[in-house]
């Protein structure tokens, strides 16, 4: 009798979960949240493309191929040798040149002293492209000049460090690959993680204080249990990120992104997602209505976040090394889900509708 | 007018009163120490500094120590071995191996940059560097002319060669110590300063350290935008505001009155703000545009949404991409001349310059007041129970409101015009993501979507006119295909817009014009077979003209 009771009331939560996700298709909420994630994703790669033409030489080459015109003002022949630049005595007569656009760049040493400092001022065009393009070439070569005056000194050189392939083939890397690399894992893939686990925990929020403030409630209480209907509103919440993690994961992959240890991942973002929407029930508990908990949640969520990046073993990191293959603490994966489910058991009984 | 005034001042104070009762002292104390501890985790989440890359890479045969790496004998990404005058790496080929090569490097770099200062001290860095950014005038894109006079170069040549270091030796010296000392601190500093620097330490002029800045005045007004919204659905969906709108108050002072009390407090707010990180008050003067458009975003996200989580959804993405609109450009600060469309942009160039452009902020700025205009002009149409509360798709409630007041063809022209901002915005946000793409996929793509959005936005506009009328229906047709032509050719008499309206193939003359008559034409006479059909007859044929365009101006490799 009692396992009779139950079993319905389990149904009626599930029908109380199906009602709100069917909800959601017919207002295409679904195609909404997915093109959230895509925006997320795309304009993560924006900022990192943005990342990539200032700091980084090696991709700057992809996009320009202008010669870049240097001048050089003062007495500073070594400084020129490097730079197989054109000569002006006055600094005036440089930039002249460079506003006429004969040179894109000027430097300018009043006077090269070898075995002291030198103090270079270099002039670069604002708002231009070739600002960027100016900028690393010169970085380069002032490396190359601060080297030279090193050798000079007596300074050692740097240690050299050769690549080499498997079959010990010499292997060139360019200077940055490790941005892109840490774009995907350290940046996409957590902030992917912290988005879906937001987008539920903000359903669930919804979905209460819908149902309290357009007095709907009172009727739904008629026709199921106070605890089936969290039961149903929380199965909602938790399906959410369920369905869409698998999807973003699977979306990366077939964009050429790696995924190492898949239900290991599957595993910690679904952890995070549980705590999230766990948190959003307590929330929603204490403070009723949708302002007041959309409020408190959003300042919550900001101080929370950053959180999460700055242990080994917070989800953020944990979701960063295992996704990219390495396993140092892989085993705390499970550890995550349990937690996360534990929390998903606690705020079910701590709910109050 | 003062009647008006007076009304939505009262509603404000209704507003301010409902908030009271709802921020009770005890959930107003619980609020404070929600916001007190997280405020308080996130700064000691940025003091302790960003780890989540710990153990990434796997290495064996010599031990870096690093967080980054861990030593690990099963499939590492690296094995290092130690040989004469440096060292030999041999990678496992993946990404996660080459990305571990280059991050090695750099720590040898590091190394080797701090135990010549320990050797050698000040001896071992000869060259010190800094960089200076002049403005050149820029004619058709790329090559500079001589827009300054010699004297003003020479007044601009003779400013520099005064401020030189000439400093005596020891204390040039000083200075030299004092610049490689803080080359080894790797403190985070919101603050750049513009100085001398190690030619390790020298990067392209840009703004992108100082955004981190710029967030601290934006994200707090969210918090008032969210209360705003969530108090305006609120009184939607408990038809409050039917009652408001059934006494002799206009919907505008309606709106403007519940608005009123948190556009306060965000102006607060942004003053807090720049008194903490001890900026410039006028601070407020670049982000109070960006925060009017918000507001004006949420209510017409309040208004045709059907349920909360809807709104939530819908405010969720747009609050995403507005704020991305409006900080993407200042990546490219100092590079291109577009990322000046960002008040962003111009607000970090005033707080490292000191000065004021007028040309630059009205250019940035007025995109956002007129947009909020245009929105709040919707909204107010909007707001009728037959809309506001009609279940309604969210397409079917746009084109409601534009069909409230898009009656005659003149309005269609209007409306045609006050659209651009919209399709600039929308434009500008496509060409982000697609110019990240393989070149030869992204200008096709980018030209179907250019198709697709202003076909959108001028067909909307001719199908409210024809559902309220369909007398002189090719004229509506004409006069928006004209709008919109007028629109790009005022966005095209502004600098950045040059570039822009270049790169959309809208800058030649009087052919855009010829291809918005056609095809907005083509969807007209199509319409009777239904708004699809038609918009894709509209849209394919955009398409093919532009891209027939691009072949004939050369671009034949794509």
């Amino acid at each position: 009798m009692v396992e009779q009771k139950e079993s319905s009331g389990i149904k009626r939560a599930i029908v109380i979960a199906l009602k709100d996700l069917r909800m959601m298709l017919r207002e295409r909420t679904f195609v909404t949240v997915i093109m959230l994630l895509i925006f997320v994703a795309s304009f993560a790669s924006v900022l990192t493309f943005g990342l990539l033409i200032m700091y980084n030489p090696a991709y700057l080459d992809i996009f320009f191929e202008k010669e870049i015109k240097v001048g050089v003002a003062g007495k500073a022949p070594v400084l020129e040798s490097f730079l197989n630049a054109e000569h002006y005595d006055s600094l005036n007569d440089a930039l002249e040149d460079f506003y006429s656009g004969k040179v894109d760049i000027v430097l300018w040493l009043p006077s090269e002293d070898i075995n002291g400092e030198n103090f270079i001022q270099v002039f670069m065009p604002k708002d231009e492209i070739t600002s960027i393009q100016a900028s690393v070439f010169i970085k380069k070569k002032l490396i190359e000049y601060q080297n030279y005056l090193r050798k000079l000194r007596g300074i050692p050189e740097e240690e050299k460090l050769s690549v080499f392939t498997p079959d010990f083939t010499p292997l060139n890397v360019p200077e940055g690959v490790s941005m892109v690399f840490k774009f995907i894992y350290v940046v996409l893939i957590p902030l992917m993680m912290i988005t879906t686990a937001v987008i539920a925990s903000g359903l669930l929020i919804d979905l209460i204080t819908e149902e309290r403030e357009t007095e709907t409630l009172i009727p739904l209480l008629a026709a199921a249990e106070g605890s089936e209907i969290i039961t149903g509103k929380m199965m909602a919440a938790v399906i959410l990120p369920v369905l869409l993690t698998p999807l973003w994961l699977f979306l990366l992959m077939i964009n050429g992104v790696e995924i190492a240890n898949f239900f290991a991942v599957l595993s910690i973002a679904y952890a995070f997602s549980f705590f999230m929407i766990s948190l959003s029930a307590l929330i929603v508990t204490f403070f009723r209505d949708r302002e007041r908990s959309q409020l408190v949640f959003s300042i919550v969520t900001v101080g929370l976040m950053p959180i999460l990046f700055i242990h080994p073993f917070m989800p953020a990191a944990m979701i960063t090394r295992i996704s990219a293959g390495s396993e140092y603490g892989i085993e705390f994966s499970l550890l995550h889900l349990f937690g996360g489910l534990l929390a998903l058991l606690i705020s079910r009984k701590l709910f109050r509708l | 007018m003062a009647g008006e005034i007076v009304s939505a001042l009262k509603i404000a104070r209704v507003e301010l009163k409902k908030s009271r009762k709802k921020y009770s002292k005890s959930s107003f104390l619980m609020l404070i120490l929600v916001a007190v501890l997280s405020f308080s985790i996130l700064f000691f989440a940025i003091t302790s500094g960003i780890k989540s890359d710990s153990y990434l890479y796997e290495v064996s045969g010599t031990v870096v120590d690093d967080y980054r790496f861990v030593y690990s004998e099963r499939q590492p990404d690296l094995v290092i071995y130690k040989a004469p005058g440096g060292y030999q790496v041999v990678v496992s080929g993946s990404d996660k191996s080459l990305a571990a090569v280059d991050e090695l490097r750099k720590i040898i770099r590091d190394d080797y940059e701090a135990r010549l200062y320990s050797r050698y001290g000040i001896e071992a860095f000869p060259v010190f560097v800094k960089a200076n950014f002049l403005e050149r005038d820029l004619q058709s894109g790329i090559q500079p002319t001589l827009p300054t006079n010699l004297s003003s170069i020479s007044e601009i040549g003779n400013k520099i060669e005064k401020s030189e270091i000439d400093l005596p030796e020891p204390e040039k010296k000083n200075e030299a110590l004092r610049i490689v000392k803080e080359s080894f601190e790797s403190r985070i500093s919101l603050k750049e300063k513009l100085d001398y620097t190690t030619p390790e330490d020298f990067s392209p002029q840009s703004l992108l350290k100082k955004m981190f800045l710029a967030f601290f005045f934006i994200i707090p007004s969210y918090f008032m935008i969210q209360l705003f919204s969530a108090s305006m659905l609120e009184d939607k969906a408990t038809r409050r505001l039917d009652v408001l709108l059934s006494s002799p108050v206009n919907p505008s002072t309606v709106i403007a009155g519940k608005m009123i009390p948190y556009l306060v407090f965000s102006v607060i707010l942004v003053l807090s703000v720049s008194l903490v990180l001890g900026e410039s008050p006028l601070a407020l003067v670049y982000v109070f545009p960006f925060i009017l458009f918000a507001f004006s975003l949420q209510t017409y996200i309040v208004l045709i949404s059907r349920s909360y989580k809807e709104m939530t959804f819908l405010i969720m993405v747009t609050s995403f991409l507005i704020t991305a609109y409006l900080f993407i450009p200042a990546i490219f600060s100092g590079t291109v001349p577009v990322s000046k469309v960002s008040p962003i942009t111009n607000m970090l160039v005033f707080f490292e310059s000191g000065k004021f452009s007028l040309e630059d902020y009205l250019l940035s700025t007025s995109q956002f007041y007129l947009l909020f205009l245009v929105l709040m002009f919707t909204s107010v149409k909007m707001m009728t129970p037959e809309i506001m509360h009609s279940t309604a798709g969210i397409g079917e409630k746009i084109l409601s409101s534009l069909e409230r007041w898009i009656k005659t063809p003149l309005k269609c022209f209007i409306a045609s015009i006050l659209s651009i901002p919209f399709v600039f915005i929308a434009e500008f946000m496509l060409i982000s993501v697609i110019f990240t793409m393989p070149f030869q996929y992204s200008i096709p793509v980018f030209i179907m979507f250019i198709a697709i959005v202003e076909e959108l936005f001028k067909t909307s506009i001719v199908l409210a006119y024809y559902h309220n009328s369909k007398k002189s229906i090719l004229k509506a047709s004409f006069l928006t295909a004209t709008g919109f032509f007028v629109g790009e050719k005022i966005l095209a008499l502004i600098e950045i817009g040059r570039t822009y309206t270049e790169l959309l193939l809208a800058g030649y003359l009087l052919l855009p014009l010829f291809l918005h008559i056609l095809t907005i034409v083509i969807f007209t006479f199509m319409l009777k077979r239904g708004y699809s059909i038609a918009y894709i007859s509209a849209v394919t044929v955009h398409f093919v003209y532009d891209y027939a365009v691009i072949l004939m101006l050369g671009y034949g490799g794509i």
